[in-house]
């Protein structure tokens, strides 16, 4: 690029940014879009006689609005507090990742609003800038016909198809013209007609905002059970974050006096109930199986957790049903069960598949696949609430 | 919840559709628009030619070096694809652009740091490095094989057209203060506006596809049956993947705790994954042709495969689940 003088100056390089003019006019076209589809040559900035400038500029600002709209909505859902979803434990998305999306959405409107208020600005387009180049050509998006510069460079980089064409027939000499009219709000790296960018605005903020009006925050009870069972226990081993069973402090009091993990040590920092039961988590009580002293400690201590009733597929048996809770790693796609098991003596009490209890009862541990499970042994179970957030309880 | 929030619609099989697109919609943004404000940077400020002159156009070690840049940008498969695209633009060889965007999403600190820890417990150094060395390697022979093929017949016709006048120096020209924000971030709306159009059509599919028909308890048993079988439990976990379409920085917490499946089931989730999932078919159009993308795929699959199996005998003693 670097140049060729280019033709004279209107025709400049044709399409595109061809921009040396400084005809005052142009430095009126601000809104960078302007088309000339009319007048070969680009006669730009001009708006004389093309009904497509006015449709670009304004699929401009719709553009920059659709920014701002996506933006808004994820900064709305966190601001709300919907990111935490309307289910227990189901949030769209868990812990970081929701500051990692506040700021993409923040950015996402900052962009916006300072793209629309820098529209008019005229950057240098990267070639020639002796002249100020004051216009914005997009070429005329709708004629079908190819370019017609000849040689092999061109020069600009319109990153859109060019079945539409800028029609710039007079223009570039042989070589590169090189320009690539990132700037002035030419748009030309938008592909497509007017009507194409417009069918994908139209797409892109309907399915956003379509979403938005349209979701229940949580998903339906069938296909929680559906993913609850495929994926019932297929996860073992370590606990995520913030579902580790033992009191790290215990933990670490523990390891400085020596003396091993003790119930005193886990009653100071996990207090008992009322009724001198341990509330936890069923992710809690899921985990606990791995940690051979805090299991050792734990063998037969009254506790009680809330959550989800299945019936027991993994290990079946009389008297036997599921407790599960649904984690959530990242966002809510990936949701995933964990569950143990509870057992009645003398049979099930009446309940309901899916429903949601408190459970009471002593933890025992046996194998379960090989792995060290807690095991509710229960003495009974009421309806319960859906606790507003699990996560609180781990 | 049941108080009095905004009056939400009720939970419905339709309902489910619309949380899992707008939940991997918002994980997925944040990183679009990140690629999207680099590839605008670049656009504005990397001179272009640099690269043609710091890199030799065809070589070998150029794609092999550029199958690590991962470790210096580490990003992940939504962010990767507008910088790809403007750097190809920007005069990246053709090679060493997909090397770079097969690998990022796996031979980066981020990712292996997060396949570590997700497998505490289970081999983690030997998984983090199988998946590692592998996504590396199949990143290269990728590279080689489409900068082979030519930019012609693997590029979008537009992308094209932006290199041919890829030799644009919009970033050493003189220009007023400001100039170079103001089109880093024009430049930036634009690449965002056309992955965030890809990446949306590609979450609708993934999102119907996870929430009608993955989880249905018939094909579920099917797939659980698979688990154990030596030839098949690889290739089901990666169209679980595919399906899932989950992001490189996290996938591995979903998949290293499942008892299911063996460890080379989990290593091929784990590689082809971030090369290629619903997702990134949309993604991927956006720099490359149809017909590109779908030898991509077949490639991809049948590399991840082939090397998954023939790791086995390595791996399958040590992350074998009792």
């Amino acid at each position: 690029m670097k140049t060729k003088p280019i033709a004279p100056a209107q025709e400049s390089c044709g399409h595109g940014c061809g921009c040396h003019h400084d005809h005052p006019a142009e430095a009126a076209v601000t809104a960078g879009v302007a088309a000339d589809v009319s007048v070969p040559a680009h006669a730009h900035g001009e708006a004389d006689g093309d009904d497509r400038e006015w449709l670009r500029k304004f699929l401009l600002l719709i553009e920059m609005l659709v920014l701002v709209m996506i933006g808004g909505v994820i900064c709305y859902f966190i601001a709300s507090g919907r990111i935490d979803g309307a289910a227990p434990n189901m949030p769209y998305l868990q812990g970081g990742f929701k500051v990692l999306a506040l700021v993409g959405g923040l950015s996402l409107a900052v962009m916006g609003i300072f793209n629309f208020l820098m529209r008019g600005r005229v950057v240098g387009c990267g070639h020639d800038h002796e002249h100020g180049h004051g216009h914005d050509h997009a070429h005329g998006p709708a004629d079908k016909q190819g370019h017609k510069h000849d040689a092999s460079c061109c020069g600009h980089d319109h990153g859109h198809d060019h079945d539409h064409a800028h029609d710039h027939a007079p223009a570039h000499g042989e070589g590169c013209c090189g320009h690539e009219h990132g700037g002035a709000g030419h748009e030309h790296h938008h592909h497509g007609s007017p009507t194409g960018r417009a069918v994908a605005l139209l797409f892109l903020s309907g399915s956003i905002a379509g979403a938005a009006l349209l979701t229940p925050d949580e998903f339906s009870p069938g296909y929680m059970e559906q993913k609850a069972r495929a994926l019932m226990n297929r996860s073992s081993g370590g606990a995520p974050e913030g579902a580790a069973p033992v009191p790290s402090k215990a933990v670490a009091e523990a390891n400085a006096s020596g003396s091993g993990l003790t119930l005193e040590l886990v009653e100071k920092y996990q207090p008992r109930n009322k009724e001198g039961s341990f509330e936890l988590g069923v992710m809690q009580l899921y985990y606990s199986g791995s940690d051979e002293e805090y299991a050792r400690v734990m063998k037969g201590q009254p506790v009680e957790t809330i959550g989800q009733v299945v019936k027991d597929e993994v290990a079946p048996g009389a008297g036997r049903l599921r407790v599960f809770v649904l984690q959530v790693t990242c966002c809510a796609a990936d949701a995933r069960p964990y569950s143990i098991p509870v057992e009645f003596e003398g049979g099930l009490p009446e309940h309901q598949e899916m429903g949601w209890y408190k459970i009471k009862g002593t933890v025992e541990y046996a194998e379960e696949r090989g792995v060290r499970t807690a095991v509710i042994r229960a003495k009974g179970m009421e309806p319960s609430l859906r606790p507003k957030d699990l996560r609180a309880t781990f | 919840m049941e108080s009095a929030r905004v009056s939400l619609p009720s939970p419905s099989q339709q309902g489910d559709i619309w949380v899992a697109f707008l939940s991997i919609l918002f994980e997925g943004i944040p990183f679009i628009l990140i690629g999207s404000i680099v590839s605008g940077l670049i656009d504005a400020y990397l001179p272009a030619r640099l690269m043609d002159r710091m890199l030799p156009k065809r070589g070998i070690p150029a794609v092999l070096a550029s199958g690590l840049l991962g470790i210096i940008f580490p990003v992940c498969e939504c962010a990767i694809v507008p910088v790809i695209r403007r750097l190809v633009q920007k005069g990246l060889p053709l090679g060493c652009a997909m090397t770079y965007m097969l690998a990022a999403p796996i031979v980066n600190p981020i990712v292996a740091l997060s396949t570590y820890s997700a497998f505490q417990g289970r081999e983690p150094a030997m998984m983090t490095a199988s998946r590692v060395l592998l996504g590396y390697a199949i990143a290269v022979v990728a590279g080689l094989v489409l900068s082979r093929a030519g930019a012609g017949r693997v590029l979008q016709p537009r992308v094209l057209q932006g290199m041919t006048a890829g030799a644009v120096d919009a970033a050493d020209a003189g220009r007023a203060p400001g100039d170079g924000i103001v089109r880093a971030m024009r430049t930036a709306q634009q690449d965002f506006m056309d992955t965030v159009l890809y990446f949306v059509i590609g979450v609708g599919i993934a999102a119907v596809a996870q929430t009608q028909l993955f989880y249905r308890p018939g094909l579920q048993e099917g797939i659980q049956s698979l688990a154990a079988n030596h030839w098949l439990a690889a290739p089901v976990l990666m169209l679980a993947a595919f399906v899932l379409s989950l992001c490189s920085t996290t996938d591995a917490f979903i998949i290293a705790a499942d008892s299911l499946f063996a460890a080379t089931a989990k290593l091929a989730f784990l590689v082809f994954g971030p090369m290629f999932d619903m997702k990134l078919i949309f993604l991927y159009s956006t720099v490359l042709r149809p017909k590109a993308v779908f030898w991509l795929a077949i490639g991809l699959f049948l590399a991840v495969y082939l090397a998954t199996l023939g790791l086995q005998p390595i791996l399958e003693p040590v992350a074998v689940p009792k």
